[in-house]
């Protein structure tokens, strides 16, 4: 069985963030992780080659990398394609996410690995297994252990156990289904069940929301304050049909040199509010007059150039959290300390 | 009407049935044995005439024809009161009690009120509602069991959408009326008591095979918020929009006409008046109640999607707190629409969990069409019995059918690119009533 690996520029050995730029190659072999996934796999698979890629590049980039990488898996005839792990590393799961949408579009066999609550998690086909993996490279070994098996099970096509058994994340899919009474009869089933202390199963379990301790505060008066909204206001015509609900994408547009947006110039697409307030002064949604005149006081240090906006009607928590994390990135490069986010 | 004083609520409301397995048009408008004849012009032109309307089409859809309903603003069951007041109040008479006398309901027959409304109401548009009545589609709207009147509403030029949606609603509840009149003097095939009385022969000590007492029976209310989002989309209680003060009925004034639909948003998950009139959680709380299983104490009537964040919390504040004093120990929750709608929902759980009260809440899903997406927007901490009623983002392929009503072709905030006439792909969110969150239907989704 012939294995393609893919790596991030960290466990490729490039170097950690400075090379997160570094655009894909390939390598023969096993590289770095995979030297013990390789031993792991014994005489029953050969890794016979590794692709690396920054995490920026995956990111910015994302269809060429994986149409690329997938073809070069085909030419180096992969029977099945192994991605991370990536543990908590978001960028990396998010890339390791997409080569495998792309490799099952494609027709190629895959496996990532990630800790559960990486948000590539969500954005994996759920016909490509997710093998657990802990929070940090710590955890390299026991997750390798797991990954090895289910990469076998999977480049035999073989079908895998439950997945509490084979080490893979439990990814629920609701499906719809006809039951044989109502929901109102199963709501009063359920209700003298529950009034009874009798055990009751809901239908709609709660869900996990994860914890976000909140970054330290910045004192404005010295810091980079860069503008952001989900309120949807983007430049008149919506040139680059930001979506007025579900949005699939972040945007970037320069306010450099601009102390307004005029409601001519400008207009608002969410379609979860009425809108009518927000065009007739956008102002409202995007406070850039009131932060220009802030900045020329000095009240805060320097504006930003960059607006970046999405709309936050029905978007999933999941497309949410890798915008913030791919607009994060951006931020950083351009020394932004603070944000100001304004939603609806 | 009798000079003498009587209280309310009397012992039940009498619902009789006349059951409707036939719908022919013809001379004039006849229930006989089942069969109910009607004379669409005649009806059409008295619609057209009382409700300010350019004028009316009457068409027939029956269950299992190839026929496919759109542009579906409400649908209605035919009623008439025997004595004892009107239906409707406050829309076909003044605002005033019901759920008691005796109502004529034609069974297994609804009017559809159908009709063309564009246009933007702050930002609110009408949005398409489909009902199939036969194929894949059928299984996913209440409405494909009926019998459906279709009234197909034409409007004047210059009416704008308040005022055509106004003038479908008046249509809607007059055909209603108009048609169950025909039952006037003939004999139900059965008539329901729907009543929360004391039965005398209900045991109230211990039985011997461990029956309850009335005493223990566990006592439970129905909380069922209505909506509002804009002047375009909104529920009424005798015959004026619901605000965000919650209103404590009667159950049986639920099923009298005492809340009317005026939600033309997602159709999925629209409560249609049709919902109030056999509101499945109302029929199946009566029915336990009879059966000695509980004590069914009341229904509090609120409101959804409330804009401020404050009101929001103070209407599922005064919700819990009307039901805790009606007696409740425990509550069900029902839900209209969906996004923040489940705010007001899981804000009114955990206010009822705070004071007291289990509940068990009906919610349909937004999990995407593969099922993939987190299912609720929203969850209250001790939110741990719900009741599924389905994802609305699971897609559908609409067969090409022989006939559509009630329009020409798909509408809404983003219609559907295809011919009315299918085939088209569409999510069950265009299906009237697909998941709709009173309960009436089999569908929830499951992990698979």
């Amino acid at each position: 069985m012939r294995v393609v690996h893919y790596l991030n520029q960290f466990f490729g050995g490039l170097g950690a963030e400075a090379a997160a730029d570094a655009p894909l190659s390939v390598r023969e072999g096993a590289v770095g992780p995979g030297r013990a996934l390789q031993g792991l796999l014994g005489q029953q698979a050969t890794i016979v080659a590794t692709l690396i890629c920054g995490d920026n590049t995956a990111q910015r980039s994302g269809d060429e990398i994986t149409a690329e990488a997938v073809r070069l898996a085909r030419e180096h005839g992969a029977d099945v394609l192994a991605a991370g792990p990536a543990f908590q590393s978001g960028r990396y799961g998010l890339a390791c996410a997409a080569l495998a949408a792309r490799a099952q579009r494609e027709g190629l066999r895959a496996v990532v690995a990630m800790h559960p609550e990486n948000p590539g998690v969500s954005f994996c086909p759920t016909a490509v297994p997710v093998v657990v993996a802990g929070e940090n490279a710590a955890d390299m070994l026991e997750t390798l252990q797991r990954l090895a098996p289910l990469l076998l099970k999977v480049g035999r096509g073989e079908p895998l156990g439950p997945p509490a058994q084979d080490g893979y994340v439990e990814r629920e899919l609701r499906r719809n289904a006809f039951a044989t009474r109502t929901a109102a009869e199963r709501a009063v089933d359920m209700l003298l069940a529950k009034m009874a202390g009798r055990p009751f199963a809901t239908e709609l379990p709660r869900p996990r929301y994860g914890s976000v301790v909140p970054a330290p505060p910045v004192a404005p008066s010295a810091a980079r304050i860069a503008l952001i909204s989900s309120g949807g206001v983007v430049p008149r015509g919506n040139p680059d049909r930001l979506e007025a609900s579900t949005a699939t994408k972040w945007l970037a547009y320069s306010i450099a040199g601009r102390d307004s947006l005029p409601p001519d110039e400008y207009e608002c697409i969410h379609a979860g509010f009425d809108t009518f307030s927000a065009n007739r002064d956008p102002h409202r949604v995007v406070p850039l007059d009131v932060c220009r005149a802030l900045e020329a006081e000095g009240a805060i240090g320097a504006l930003d150039d960059t607006y970046y906006v999405t709309v936050g009607n029905l978007t999933p928590v999941a497309s949410a959290e890798r915008f913030a994390r791919e607009i994060a990135g951006r931020l950083r490069a351009d020394g932004v300390q603070g944000v100001i986010l304004t939603a609806t | 009407m009798s000079a003498d004083k009587t209280t309310w609520p009397g012992p039940g409301l009498d619902l009789a049935l006349y059951p409707v397995r036939k719908v022919a048009l013809g001379a004039e408008t006849r229930w006989q044995d089942g069969t109910l004849t009607v004379d669409a012009e005649g009806l059409a032109a008295r619609l057209g005439a009382d409700c300010g309307m350019a004028g009316a089409q009457v068409d027939v859809a029956r269950p299992g024809e190839s026929v496919r309903v759109l542009h579906v603003l409400d649908a209605v069951e035919p009623r008439c009161k025997r004595e004892g007041g009107g239906v409707f109040p406050g829309f076909l008479g003044r605002p005033g009690p019901c759920g008691t006398g005796t109502t004529h309901a034609l069974d297994g027959l609804a009017v559809l009120t159908c009709g063309d409304v564009p246009g933007i109401v702050d930002s609110q548009v009408v949005s398409e509602a489909i009902v199939d009545m036969s194929g894949p589609g059928a299984a996913y709207s209440p409405f494909a069991s009926t019998i459906n009147l279709v009234l197909t509403c034409r409007f004047h030029d210059a009416q704008g959408p308040l005022e055509r949606v106004a003038a479908a609603r008046r249509a809607g509840l007059l055909a209603a009326t108009l048609l169950a009149e025909a039952t006037r003097g003939h004999e139900p095939t059965e008539t329901r008591r729907y009543t929360l009385a004391g039965d005398a022969d209900t045991a109230q000590t211990l039985a011997p095979d461990g029956g309850t007492t009335e005493a223990e029976r566990p006592r439970v209310a129905y909380i069922c918020p209505g909506m509002n989002l804009s002047a375009l989309h909104q529920t009424y209680l005798d015959g004026v929009p619901l605000n965000c003060t919650p209103a404590v009925l009667h159950p049986a004034e639920l099923l009298d006409g005492a809340v009317v639909s005026g939600n033309h948003d997602i159709a999925a998950t629209r409560n249609p008046t049709y919902m109030y009139q056999r509101n499945p959680i109302v029929e199946e709380l009566f029915r336990r109640h009879a059966a000695g299983e509980l004590e069914f104490v009341g229904v509090v009537v609120t409101l959804c999607l409330i804009n401020a964040y404050v009101e929001k919390l103070r209407s599922a504040s005064l919700a819990a707190r009307a039901a805790r004093l009606l007696g409740a120990d425990g509550a069900i929750i029902s839900i209209e629409e969906c996004g923040h709608a489940y705010t007001d929902l899981m804000l009114t759980c955990q206010a009822c969990e705070d004071v007291g009260l289990k509940t068990v809440l009906v919610m349909a899903e937004s999990a995407g069409a593969a099922g993939d997406k987190p299912a609720a927007l929203a969850f209250a901490r001790d939110a741990d019995a719900l009741v599924s009623a389905g994802n609305m983002d699971e897609r559908l392929l609409l067969p090409a059918v022989e006939r559509v009503l009630g329009g020409d072709r798909f509408v809404g905030r983003w219609p559907l690119d295809a011919e009315a006439r299918g085939p088209a792909e569409t999510s069950l969110e265009n299906m009237l009533a697909a998941t709709c969150q009173v309960g009436p239907g089999l569908l929830r989704a499951e992990v698979s």
